[in-house]
């Protein structure tokens, strides 16, 4: 029989294929996806401390617990604990979703010292790879922001604290006034601010020497603050004063709208010779085309809409009920306001409704939604003779939106810091801290109220770790306990630590047990902008220190709140 | 065809050349098919972006006419296998999306739905609002002995039945008229009981002199004077649950264990529910600042039989679903369903557990033609990580469903039930039984490769040894040989590679390192 090639040839090939096949099956990814993370750490060391490439060597760390979660969902996919020697972990099949974080936790004496997260990211239906550099740093204290940098000239890469985007401004990137809001997907929204003189007292007009309009967007993947204005496409859209503010300010609010829409409401801007409130009303859209992410709020005629009153220093509160916002108080000049004013940002209907009348003036007050998520409740603030103790729920009736007095505080206060706890805490605000004199004085009391109660609630037990006002209040997802961050006490010197609140019971001799941070802030600073990120920190950023300029870097503080599975 | 022929067509032909640029081709064509850069985020964007296109060409397609009423099912699984926990998730997320969506209206729960059929608690109360216009009807013709009867009946319904009343009011207006009804059929007790009652309820409240006698206003003055001065009692509700919602008299107060400090003197009615349990309790609290407790016992409710307060063609039509084997037998339970909710559609889906994720196969009845049809099938990971993105598909199908019921997708008999594993006998192979042949025949008509520890069969005729010229060739033939494996190889790899990257590898988990 004859064969047209011989066997040997035919093994070869056969070989050769199987080869070829093999090489290009094996050695590349295996069809999943993939997420990396690289970590890094921030150590407090001798002097200012450092950031370490790799783990740090914290004090009698062997091991590192690290979690998939996803913390919205308070759900723990997947858990585990590695040497930390070992230098890798692996999780080979983590399940894949939405709004994942990983979790590390620095564990010593079986003790957490240190932690953190990626930011939230999603693992869908496509094969995709994601790398992360994440921070490590100790558990409730503060550090500075880290971003990896390349050296000027050379191939050397550094972790650096970050700062401001600077690129595109010729002034000083330090600013007070400025605000931090998250944006949904993740990322911090800065915006506007400028540079004080002299220093000036909580809630009396600023000695500014400058606003800016920029606006900012820090990723905590990065590390990274990047302006929008300096966006490549923004840039070629050739728009003047593209994706920055029209009207440069400080001191204004924005108020997150939902989707990615956020409504910038006053404060003061620079004119010729002097700084004044403006009555400016733009909306910033981050889903917008590069160049059109910011706006005026204008009318069907597309004329611009302006507040009846130009204000600054006043309180905007948004009303989950019909997405209209609040505007009270404030001040202007030496004017402090008495009037309170309604936005509708709604793009189909905008309407702003002012000249509606408070009970009293004042600036520097609290604003709270109640749980109708229509009623807002003013607290308290100043004016230019006196501390207030009024309060006053600005709600809906038949005739209209108007303000009616209710209880007064059981201590005159401004500059507090207050929040609405909710059912479980029998829908009570909590107050805390704040300010009782017009050139001193600071409270560390707080009190609990609603308004359909005479009186608030208060005790002389009812003490914060020291007296501030102007401190930071949030309420932390997982464990629901409260955070007070920085602020000024009775003589306005610097806090630089931060409080942590549990509540025990309206039951209890004393509702909430406070602990103070052990460490203080990387650099001490007032009047910055904090906003949650989604890796479970908090971001504060830019501010003052005692008699400095302003400042441009940012700091974190990490309050370790691990997700709470739900029961 | 002999050697020679055969070494000069492949001398000659192009072939080669081709086969060389396929491999190149393929080559180079194969990786970049790999990088898949595509972010996780882009991939759920685009099936929420894909979700919300449909639903844009929804809205184009539908230009007029009345929005379609659509009845929702509770999400089920096949044969009951899954647990409940992960159901309820599914229909709870589902019914919320399909809530949201602007091209249908979600029928509300049947439970809610059912009006004076006299099932269920929210048809009682129903049935008492239909006693309460009655009886004031009654009264305003004077037939006060008939209008207290009635009035009587309503709040008995509504008192016996608070977790399915929603508006006080409306128990507050039939106490007063209720109490009005009494007095002018000469009941003066239970005249003054009923006038306290409403005064407790709502000490705030003034009656109209045109239609409550002195008498009346009399009672409820004295009794509004008495709720003041006893000012509130301190309340402690606790349960053998915490976080249990508690409201009084319709007023969320808090949840468990709370106190409650701003309820009067008087009667009053709690209502505490912890998910579905629910505990119902007419309280009568002291005042004067007097400390009262109250204990929840959920656990003493015991189970619900929640099934005997659901109409039977309902439960029927849930056990012909869950079986995941049903057809034209449906249809009648599908049309009592559909006039007892006044639905256009009916929707259900069925979940079915497969290796290491749930699939969601979701269905739409049109009432108007009988028409079933079956949408695409979505998958969710066991863990529900995917939730959002795969409920956010699932209504999508189920809303374009109703938007244009695709013939196409229609369905006679549907059977999602696993087969039963067939005990096949296996078939013995002819071929099995050749090795031992092979090994003692001389002719074969082929060649296997020689297995490692056995005795290599026997040959048989061997080629005659290649003369000088057939191995000058050689190099040849390898090469041609090696660029065919090549080609093969290449081809066999970019398809691997192609496979992978458009997702048929598990998407439900992905890798992670950490390192440091």
């Amino acid at each position: 029989m004859v064969r047209a090639i011989s066997t040997k040839k035919w093994i070869l090939g056969l070989v050769v294929a199987l080869a070829a096949a093999a090489s290009f099956s094996c050695g590349g990814d295996d069809g999943t996806s993939r997420i990396s993370v690289t970590l890094f750490g921030w150590i407090d060391g001798a002097g200012d401390g450092e950031f370490v490439q790799g783990m740090p060597e914290y004090p009698a760390a062997d091991q590192i617990r690290v979690r998939i979660t996803q913390p919205d969902e308070r759900v723990i996919l997947s858990e585990d604990v590695f040497p930390i020697v070992d230098g890798r972990a692996l999780f080979p099949e983590a399940s894949a979703g939405d709004g994942l974080r990983m979790d590390f936790e620095i564990i010593g004496d079986s003790n957490v010292i240190a932690s953190g997260a990626t930011p939230k990211f999603n693992v869908g239906e496509s094969i995709s790879y994601r790398a992360f550099r994440t921070m490590i740093s100790p558990i409730n204290a503060f550090a500075p922001v880290g971003s990896m940098v390349r050296i000027d000239g050379s191939n050397e890469e550094r972790l650096v604290p970050s700062r401001f985007d600077g690129r595109e401004l010729d002034s000083s990137l330090g600013r007070v006034g400025h605000t931090a809001t998250a944006t949904e997907s993740g990322l911090v929204l800065i915006v506007g601010g400028g540079q004080v003189g002299a220093f000036h007292q909580p809630a009396t007009t600023p000695d500014l020497q400058g606003v800016v309009g920029d606006i900012q967007l820090f990723d905590p993947a990065t590390g990274y603050f990047t302006e929008l204005a300096g966006d490549d496409e923004a840039r070629r859209s050739s728009t003047v004063g593209a994706d920055r503010l029209q009207v440069p300010r400080a001191f204004h609010t924005v108020t997150a709208l939902g989707d990615d829409r956020f409504l910038v409401v006053g404060g003061y801007t620079q004119g010729s010779t002097s700084i004044s409130a403006t009555d400016s009303i733009e909306i910033i859209n981050l889903n917008a085309s590069p160049g059109a992410r910011v706006q005026p709020l204008t009318d069907a005629a597309q004329s611009p809409m302006l507040l009846q009153n130009r204000r600054a220093m006043h309180t905007a509160t948004l009303r989950e009920s019909d997405g209209r916002v609040v505007i009270a108080g404030g001040r202007s000049g030496n004017e402090v306001r008495n009037t309170f004013e309604i936005i509708n940002p709604n793009p189909q209907n905008p309407l702003v409704e002012g000249g509606l009348s408070m009970n009293s003036a004042r600036v520097g007050h609290s604003a709270v939604l109640m749980g109708d998520g229509s009623s807002v409740w003013l607290l308290g603030g100043r004016t230019d003779t006196e501390v207030l103790g009024s309060t006053e729920l600005i709600s809906d009736g038949e005739s209209g939106t108007s303000s009616s007095a209710t209880a007064n505080l059981q201590r005159p206060r401004y500059g507090a810091s207050a929040i609405f706890m909710g059912p479980s805490v029998n829908n009570f605000i909590l107050l805390a801290g704040g300010f009782t004199g017009l050139t001193s004085g600071a409270t560390r009391n707080y009190e609990l109220g609603r308004p359909d109660r005479e009186e608030f609630l208060t005790d002389g037990s009812w003490q914060l770790s020291e007296a501030r006002g102007n401190a930071a209040l949030f309420e932390l997802p997982q464990s629901r306990e409260l955070l007070l961050i920085g602020g000024l006490n009775p003589d306005f010197q610097i806090v630089g630590n931060a409080d942590r609140l549990q509540f025990q019971g309206l039951d209890a001799a004393v509702p909430f047990s406070v602990d103070a941070s052990a460490g203080s802030m990387y650099r001490l600073r007032s009047g910055f902008a904090t906003a949650p990120v989604s890796n479970g920190r908090y971001l504060i950023t830019g501010g003052q220190g005692q008699n400095e300029a302003a400042r441009q870097d940012a700091e974190y503080f990490n309050p370790r709140d691990p997700v709470l599975p739900r029961r | 065809m002999t050697m020679d022929e055969i070494r000069e067509s492949r001398a000659r032909g192009p072939r080669g050349w081709w086969l060389a640029v396929l491999v190149a081709c393929l080559c180079f064509a194969g990786p970049v098919w790999a990088e898949d850069d595509a972010t996780g985020e882009e991939a759920e964007h685009a099936d929420e972006e894909a979700a919300e296109g449909e639903e844009e060409q929804g809205e184009a397609r539908r230009a007029d006419g009345p929005t379609p009423r659509l009845f929702m099912m509770p999400v089920d699984s096949l044969q009951g296998e899954i647990t409940q926990i992960v159901t309820e998730r599914v229909n709870e997320s589902t019914r919320r999306q399909l809530d949201s969506e602007r091209r249908l209206e979600l029928v509300p729960g049947l439970m809610e739905v059912l009006g004076s059929s006299g099932q269920g608690v929210y048809a009682l109360i129903s049935e008492a609002e239909s006693q309460y216009t009655s009886g004031i009807g009654l009264l305003r013709a004077g037939d006060h002995q008939a209008a207290a009867e009635t009035l009587q009946r309503a709040v008995d319904l509504m008192v016996e039945n608070l977790s399915g009343l929603q508006n006080y009011n409306f128990l507050s207006d039939a106490l007063s008229n209720l109490s009005l009804a009494y007095f002018h059929s000469d009941f003066d007790l239970d005249a003054r009981q009923n006038m306290q009652r409403f005064a407790q309820l709502r000490p705030g409240a003034t009656l109209d002199p045109e239609i409550f006698p002195e008498d009346l206003r009399s009672i409820f003055e004295d009794e509004v004077d008495r709720v003041e001065r006893a000012e509130t009692g301190i309340l402690t509700i606790e349960a053998d649950r915490t976080g249990a919602q508690v409201y009084i008299d319709g007023d969320l107060k808090g949840a468990t264990p709370v106190v409650v400090e701003d309820v009067g003197f008087g009667h009053h009615y709690m209502v505490v529910r912890d998910g579905e349990a629910v505990w119902t309790e007419v309280i009568r609290v002291r005042g004067r600042g007097q400390e009262q407790t109250f204990e929840v016992e959920f656990d003493s409710l015991g189970q619900e039989d929640e099934s005997s307060e659901l109409p039977a063609y309902y439960t029927d039509l849930q056990q012909n679903l869950r079986s995941g084997r049903f057809g034209q037998d449906l249809h009648p339970y599908l049309i009592e369903l559909t006039n007892q909710t006044g639905a256009d559609f009916i929707a259900w889906v069925l979940l079915v557990r497969e290796g290491p994720r749930y699939i969601a196969a979701p269905f739409v009845y049109r009432a108007s033609d009988a028409m079933v049809i079956q949408g695409e099938n979505v998958d969710f990971n066991l863990e529900l990580s995917n939730m959002r993105s795969r409920v956010s598909r699932l209504s999508a199908i189920i809303s374009m469903a109703v938007s244009d019921m695709p013939e196409d997708l229609a369905v006679e008999d549907v059977d999602l039930a696993p087969e039963p594993t067939p005990v096949a006998t296996p078939e013995v192979p002819e071929e099995e039984e050749e090795p031992e042949e092979v090994a003692e025949v001389d002719d074969h008509p082929s060649d296997p490769l020689p297995v490692p520890g056995t005795t290599p069969p026997e040959r048989g005729p061997v080629a005659e040894l290649p003369d000088e010229r057939e191995r000058s060739n050689t190099l040849r033939y390898v090469g041609y040989g090696g660029a065919a494996a090549l080609a093969g190889g290449a081809i066999a790899g970019t398809i691997i590679m192609l496979v992978r990257a458009s997702g048929s590898s598990d998407p439900t988990v992905f890798e992670a390192e950490v390192e440091w």
